[in-house]
C-alpha cells in the first residue's frame, strides 16, 4: 500500500493527522467510530447545520448501538446521515467528519451487524454487549475482587468460588484486573444485551 | 437538513409568535418527514427569554444559527451590533453593543428571522398572526413614506410590519415606524369636541362646536377683515385635509394666512427647486449603480430618514454608487462615501460655488444642455469671476484639490442626484446663495429631468411635501411666528402644536384640531377631535414626491372625525356648497384641478403595477431582474410620483440665479450653533409607546475635542449653553463629529425646541 493521496482517498481515508490509525483486534470498530464522532461533535464550530446537528445525530445513534440498544435499520440510517453530512457541510471538518463511520461501515460491516442483530461485540469493548464471568474452577475465593468491586456486585465466601450479581455489575473491569488467578473472563453474545436486561429487571 | 434542524428546535409552536408565518413550519409542512428518527431526550435546551436590547427578545432554544440577523445588521443596516458566541450546538447570538442591540433597524431582524427566535417585545405573545388582519398603509412618521401593513385585531393595532415596495422601502422599516403606533389607540386620545365655557373646556356636541367655529370665523371676518384669520396646518395631515384646509382659507374665508412649518423655522425650504428640478420619476435610491453620483448635502439621514440612509448604503455597497457626502460635521453616511467633505458651517454657499467654479474652469459644463435649456449661462459665468476655487476653498475650509476632485466626479458622472437635508435647508434660510448654488450645479451639468438626476429635498415629516404642494406657505400672508404671536384674531390650528414649538400668544379665538389635548389645545376655545392615519384613508406625498394611498385599519376612536370632514363641515356652515362624501372624492377633485396631481385618483393609485426587483443579491437565481406585483393586497400600488418641470416640459428654458454668498459673520469667540434632529424624541406620538422610551436619548451637545479641551469639558460632563436670553443645561459628547468652533444640539429633545441655527452660543462647564 503506497502512502499517497490517491490510494488513501480510494480507501476512504485522508492524508493528515488521524488519517491512519493502527488498531488490533481488541478495538471495537463501532466504538472507534463513536469515539471519533464524539471528537468531531466537540470540535464543530456550529456555523453549518449538517455538522452542528448531523454529527450529533450520528453520535447518538452510534452511542445507542454501543450500549446494545441498536435497532434494525440503524446501519442504513447511519449511512444516510453520513452521506448528508459529507455532501453538505461547509468546511473540511464537517466534510471529513463521517469518514470514520463510512470506512468502518465499508470494511467492518459485519461488526455493525453483529452489534445490532447478534448482541455481539467481538472486541469485547461495548459494555452493553459484554458480561464479566467468574470461572468457578479457577476462582480461589481470595475475596480481592469482592472487596474491590465498585458496585458491590460480587457475592461469595472465603475460599469458595464467587459469583457476580448482574443486576448490580457496572462492567468496570476491576475484578478482572485484580484477579491473580485469571478467573474472570469477558463474554459477549450471550443474549444479555442491556435492553433485554432492562426488560428482565422491569419484569 | 430539516430533520437536523428539528432535532434541536423546541416544539413550542403553540405559543410562538412566528407560528403561522414560520418558514421552518412551512418547509416542514412541504418536505418534512412525518416522524422524527431522533430521540427526544437529546434535544438541546437553552435560555428562552433573553432580552436583546429594549425592543427585541431572543429565544436561544428556537434559534437555528442561520446568522440572517447578524448579516442584516452587518451588510444592510451597517450597525455591527450582533455576533456569535461559543461554538457547536452552544453557538448563540449575542449583542456586541452597549446599550444592547443599538440599531435603528433592529425590528427588521424579527421579519427575517426564519423561526421565532427574535420576537418583538411589543407584539410578543399578544396575538396569533392569522388572527391579525393586515391593512395596507403608509408610515406616518418621517418623509420616506415607508409602505406598511397595520396588523389589526379587536380594534387595536397589534403590530406594524413593512409592505414590500422596491421603490420606497424594499422590505425594511425603521424601529420608529415599526414600534411607535400606540398613539393611535392611546386612552389620552380626544374622543369628543371640547368647548371652552368660562375657564373650563367642556364636552360639547359636534353641531355645537362646528356652529361656534363657523360663527366666530364669520364674525371675525366681518369685524376685522379676512386677513385677521389664520390657518396652521400640520404637515402630518393627509393631502385631502391640506387641500381642503387651504381651499377653506383661500376660497371660503378669503385669507392667505396659511402655514405648515410649525416648529422648524426655515424660510426657504427648496420647494420651488424641487418643483423645477426634482429627481426624475423612476429614481430608485436603493439601486443606484456606478453611473450615478449622489451628493448628500447638509443631511443626516441616519436620524431623519433612516430608511433612505439604509438604501443609500446598500446602493454604495452592492451596486457601487458614487457617493459624496458634504456637511459641516461627520455623519454616519460619511464612512461609505467615496469622498467625505467637511465644510465650515455657514460657508455652504462657498463650497457649492467652489464646485461650480471648478467645473467651469475645467470646461466640464454640459454645453449641449446649456445651449438648449439654460438662458443666461454667459452672465452667470461672469458673476463667478472674482470667486476662484482657491478663495472659496479658503472660506469653506475644504482643500481646493478636494473641491476640484468632487467637481470632476459630479460633472463627468452620467447621472447626479443631490439630496439636500435639514442642515442645508437651514443654511438656505441664512443664505439664499445655497439654493441658487444647488440649482446652478444641476443646470450647468445638465443633470435634471431624467431618472436618477435632480434634487431630492429631505423634509422632516410624512407629508411636508404635500403641504408645500398645496401652498401652505406664507406667500403674501403671515408667517408662523407672526400667527403664533397673536397677529391674527382667529387661528385654526390643524394637526400642529405651535405652543409647544416656541412662544405662543393665544389669539382672540383659537380652534385646535388634533388627536391629543396638546399644549395649544389646552389654550383653545374649541378643540375638535381628529382621526389618526390608522382610522381613515387618504394619501401622503413623500419626500421623493411620491403620492401614496393608505387605507383605514381601525374604527374611529370615540366621536373623532377625519380632518377633511371637519373642514368641509365648517365650510358648509360658512356658506360654501361643498359636497364631499368620501376622501376619494376630494382626491378626484385634486386630480382634476392640480396639474401636478393630474390623474392621481384613488383608482389610479390603487392600480396593480409590476416593479422590477434588482437582479443581484436578492436570492434571485436567474440573474435577471424579476418583477414583483405591487398592489395585490387590498389594491394599493407603489404610488405615483409627480413630474418636475424639467421632466414635464422638455423645452422649457431655465435661468441661472446669481446670489452673492452671504458675508461670513466675523470670527467670534463663541461657538457656532448647528441644529440636528434625533430619530427618537419626546413628542406626543413617541411618548405613547413605552418600550421605545429607553431609546430616547438625553439631550446632549456635541463639542469638538479641541474646544472641549480648552474649555475643560470631558465626555459626559454637564455643560451650560447660553445664547440670547436662553440658557440650557445639557450633557456633553466629545466624539470628534463636529468641527472646531461649532456645537451641535438635537432640537427635538427635552428643552431644546426652537433653537436658532447659526446663532453664536457660549458653552461653559457647570
Amino acid at each position: 500500500m503506497p502512502i499517497d493521496y490517491e490510494s488513501l482517498t480510494a480507501l476512504g481515508a485522508i492524508m493528515g493527522s488521524g488519517g491512519l490509525v493502527v488498531v488490533d483486534e481488541d478495538t471495537c470498530m463501532v466504538d472507534l467510530a463513536r469515539y471519533f464522532m464524539n471528537f468531531v461533535q466537540e470540535e464543530s464550530c456550529g456555523k453549518c447545520t449538517p455538522c452542528r446537528l448531523g454529527t450529533k445525530a450520528m453520535l447518538d445513534t452510534l452511542t445507542r448501538i454501543t450500549q446494545g440498544r441498536g435497532e434494525a435499520g440503524d446501519i442504513e440510517y447511519l449511512a444516510e446521515l453520513a452521506d448528508a453530512v459529507k455532501t453538505s457541510a461547509l468546511c473540511g471538518l464537517g466534510q471529513t467528519a463521517p469518514n470514520p463511520v463510512l470506512t468502518t461501515l465499508r470494511y467492518f460491516h459485519d461488526e455493525y451487524a453483529e452489534h445490532l442483530y447478534g448482541g455481539v461485540c467481538r472486541a469485547r469493548v461495548c459494555k452493553g454487549l459484554i458480561r464479566y464471568e467468574i470461572i468457578p474452577e479457577l476462582c480461589a475465593g481470595c475475596l480481592v475482587c469482592l472487596r474491590n468491586c465498585t458496585m458491590n456486585a460480587i457475592v461469595g465466601e472465603k475460599l469458595k468460588p464467587h459469583s457476580i450479581n448482574y443486576a448490580l455489575c457496572g462492567k468496570c473491569g476491576v475484578c478482572k484486573a485484580l484477579c491473580k488467578f485469571d478467573a474472570v473472563r469477558v463474554t459477549t453474545g450471550n443474549g444479555y444485551s442491556l435492553k433485554q436486561l432492562d426488560r428482565a429487571i422491569v419484569q | 437538513m430539516l430533520e437536523f434542524l428539528l432535532t434541536s428546535h423546541p416544539l413550542d409552536c403553540p405559543i410562538c409568535d412566528k407560528g403561522g408565518e414560520c418558514p421552518l413550519q412551512n418547509l416542514t409542512m412541504a418536505y418534512g418527514p412525518g416522524k422524527s428518527r431522533f430521540p427526544v431526550e437529546s434535544k438541546f435546551h437553552n435560555e428562552k427569554r433573553v432580552p436583546l436590547g429594549d425592543l427585541i427578545m431572543l429565544d436561544r432554544e428556537r434559534c437555528i444559527q442561520c446568522s440572517r440577523c447578524v448579516r442584516l445588521q452587518d451588510e444592510i443596516a451597517d450597525d455591527h451590533v450582533l455576533g456569535f458566541q461559543a461554538r457547536g450546538r452552544g453557538l448563540e447570538i449575542v449583542s456586541l453593543s452597549d446599550p444592547p442591540f443599538d440599531s435603528k433597524f433592529s425590528g427588521n431582524t424579527i421579519d427575517i428571522c426564519p423561526v421565532g427566535a427574535l420576537t418583538s417585545r411589543d407584539f410578543r405573545l399578544s396575538a396569533r398572526v392569522w388572527e391579525v388582519r393586515d391593512y395596507p398603509s403608509v408610515c406616518a412618521h418621517c418623509s420616506v413614506g415607508c409602505n406598511i401593513l397595520i396588523g389589526e385585531r379587536d380594534h387595536d393595532i397589534k403590530r406594524i410590519v413593512p409592505r414590500e415596495n422596491e421603490s420606497v422601502n424594499e422590505i425594511f422599516l425603521c424601529d420608529k415606524g415599526r414600534f411607535v403606533h400606540h398613539f393611535a389607540t392611546a386612552p389620552e386620545r380626544l374622543t369628543t369636541p371640547l368647548i371652552r365655557r368660562g375657564w373650563k373646556l367642556e364636552v360639547g356636541s359636534w353641531n355645537e362646536a362646528l356652529n361656534l367655529v363657523a360663527s366666530k370665523f364669520a364674525e371675525t371676518r366681518t369685524q376685522h377683515g379676512a386677513s385677521a384669520l389664520g390657518g396652521l396646518g400640520g404637515d402630518r395631515a393627509s393631502n385631502e385635509d391640506l387641500y381642503l384646509f387651504q381651499k377653506l382659507f383661500r376660497q371660503v374665508i378669503g385669507s392667505n394666512n396659511l402655514e405648515h412649518r410649525v416648529g422648524w423655522s426655515a424660510t426657504n425650504v427648496g420647494a420651488d427647486l424641487v418643483r423645477l428640478y426634482g429627481a426624475g420619476v423612476g429614481t430608485n435610491l436603493g439601486a443606484l449603480d456606478k453611473n450615478v453620483t449622489v451628493l448628500v448635502l447638509g443631511a443626516d439621514p441616519e436620524e431623519e430618514q433612516p430608511v433612505i440612509r439604509l438604501r443609500l448604503t446598500k446602493s454604495v455597497r452592492w451596486y457601487g454608487a458614487n457617493l459624496i457626502v458634504a456637511n459641516g460635521r461627520v455623519t454616519k453616511l460619511a464612512k461609505h462615501a467615496k469622498q467625505s467633505l467637511v465644510y465650515k458651517y455657514g460657508a455652504e454657499a462657498y463650497f457649492l460655488l467652489g464646485v461650480i467654479r471648478a467645473i467651469v474652469d475645467e470646461g466640464l459644463e454640459n454645453r449641449d444642455f446649456i445651449a438648449a435649456r439654460v438662458a443666461n449661462f454667459e452672465e452667470f459665468a461672469k458673476s463667478l469671476e472674482p470667486n476662484t476655487v482657491e478663495r472659496c476653498a479658503e472660506l469653506c475650509h475644504v482643500k481646493p484639490e478636494k473641491i476640484r476632485d468632487a467637481a470632476r466626479q459630479i460633472a463627468q458622472s452620467p447621472n447626479l442626484l443631490i439630496l439636500s437635508g435639514r442642515e442645508a435647508m437651514f443654511a438656505q434660510q441664512n443664505d439664499p446663495a445655497v439654493a441658487s448654488g444647488i440649482a446652478a450645479l444641476l443646470l450647468i451639468t445638465g443633470h435634471v429631468g431624467r431618472a436618477n438626476n435632480g434634487l431630492i429635498a429631505l423634509y422632516p415629516h410624512n407629508n411636508s411635501m404635500g403641504a408645500l404642494d398645496f401652498g401652505l406657505l406664507s406667500e403674501g400672508g403671515l408667517s408662523v411666528r407672526e400667527m403664533a404671536s397673536g397677529k391674527v384674531r382667529a387661528l385654526y390650528a390643524m394637526a400642529c402644536d405651535p405652543a409647544a414649538a416656541g412662544e405662543f400668544t393665544k389669539p382672540a379665538f383659537l380652534v385646535v384640531q388634533d388627536l391629543f389635548l396638546t399644549e395649544t389645545a389646552k389654550l383653545a376655545d374649541v378643540v375638535l377631535p381628529a382621526q389618526s392615519f390608522a382610522e381613515r384613508e387618504g394619501t401622503f406625498t413623500n419626500t421623493e414626491r411620491r403620492v401614496q394611498l393608505f387605507r383605514a385599519a381601525l374604527k374611529p376612536i370615540g366621536e373623532s372625525k377625519p380632518d377633511w370632514w371637519i373642514i368641509a363641515e365648517i365650510a358648509k356652515r360658512l356658506g360654501a356648497e361643498w359636497k364631499y362624501g368620501r376622501s376619494s372624492e376630494i382626491m378626484e377633485e385634486i386630480a382634476a384641478t392640480a396639474p401636478r396631481y393630474a390623474g392621481m385618483t384613488y383608482a389610479a393609485l390603487a392600480e396593480n403595477v409590476k416593479m422590477p426587483r434588482p437582479a443581484y443579491g436578492q436570492g434571485n437565481p436567474s440573474d435577471q431582474p424579476t418583477e414583483i406585483a405591487m398592489g395585490e393586497l387590498e389594491n394599493v400600488s407603489s404610488g405615483k410620483a409627480w413630474r418636475s418641470v424639467a421632466e414635464s416640459e422638455p423645452n422649457a428654458k431655465f435661468e441661472l440665479v446669481w446670489n452673492e454668498p452671504g458675508q461670513q459673520s466675523p470670527e467670534d469667540s463663541r461657538q457656532y450653533l448647528a441644529v440636528a434632529r434625533s430619530l427618537y424624541d419626546r413628542g406626543t406620538l413617541m411618548s405613547q409607546t413605552q418600550i421605545v422610551r429607553p431609546r430616547v436619548p438625553k439631550p446632549w451637545v456635541e463639542i469638538n475635542s479641541q474646544d472641549a479641551e480648552q474649555l475643560g469639558i470631558e465626555n459626559g460632563a454637564r455643560v451650560r449653553v447660553s445664547f440670547d436670553s436662553r440658557v440650557i443645561e445639557l450633557t456633553a459628547r466629545v466624539d470628534g463629529h463636529v468641527p472646531p468652533d461649532a456645537v451641535l444640539i438635537p432640537s427635538n429633545l427635552d428643552g431644546t425646541a426652537a433653537l436658532p441655527l447659526g446663532a453664536r452660543v457660549k458653552v461653559e462647564k457647570v
